[in-house]
């Protein structure tokens, strides 16, 4: 009879594998995307990157940039 | 940021300096997936009458009298924070010379080769440096060759062994 106890671990390392491919392909997908659409993001980004840190002293250059 | 390109090509035209190439984060966005960076870096090649001393002081003469300020390191031109910085060892002036001609838009700009942009990092090694070396490795086509070749000439191949020693146990 086949070792049952193997299928559960098998299954999760199956979806752990599945999921390592879909985050590297999402990540090589991002990398393709027109520059433009990437400035776009990093827009956002910078946004996000703010409200999380926002500046907390005087010589602390990070904007946003005030691109159309 | 086409318009900030389109000055920048403007103050090479005027020989404001010699050449340019974006490097930095934004260099990186055109080889990897969107990262978080907040100005423009500009490698610059100035001329050679500038002597032994590096001066940003012509750049900042052009970009005031066409209305853009410096803000500390950088000047805001059309909304984006460009700091520029002159070529300061062999490395940086061969990624210049070797920069490659990208579009933003429909506006032509050189940029950093994705190899030459390895060898910097690997050369400045901050953490985000390592972080991104993982990017370009994972997520970019690299011209092997030529990354070997300018680790060589740079004595930078050892340093590209430790890391992907480290980082990718080969």
């Amino acid at each position: 009879m086949a070792n049952d106890s193997s299928r559960p671990e098998k299954k999760k390392q199956d979806t752990a594998g599945e999921i390592f491919r879909q985050k590297i392909e999402f990540h090589r997908r991002q990398a393709g995307l027109p520059i433009e659409e990437k400035v776009r993001i990093l827009v956002e980004l910078q946004k996000i990157a703010l409200t999380v840190q926002p500046k907390k002293q005087q010589n602390d250059s990070r904007m946003v940039w005030r691109i159309s | 940021m086409e318009k900030t390109i389109k000055i920048i090509n403007q103050m090479r035209d005027e020989q404001v300096f010699v050449s340019y190439a974006v490097g930095g984060g934004i260099a990186a966005l055109f080889y990897i997936e969107p990262i978080t960076t907040f100005d423009l870096d500009v490698f610059v090649l100035q001329p050679v009458s500038t002597g032994d001393i590096v001066s940003l002081s012509s750049i900042y003469s052009w970009l005031e009298k066409h209305g853009y300020k410096p803000e500390k390191e950088q000047v805001i031109i059309e909304g984006v924070p460009v700091q520029f910085i002159p070529a300061y060892n062999d490395l940086v002036n061969d990624a210049i010379r070797d920069s490659v001609q990208k579009k933003y838009g429909t506006t032509a700009v050189s940029v950093v080769s994705a190899e030459y942009l390895m060898a910097i990092m690997l050369q400045t090694y901050r953490p985000k440096d390592r972080d991104r070396l993982m990017k370009f490795i994972d997520e970019t086509t690299i011209d092997n060759t030529l990354l070997t070749a300018i680790l060589e000439k740079h004595n930078l191949t050892h340093s590209f062994e430790e890391f992907t020693r480290k980082f990718y146990g080969k």
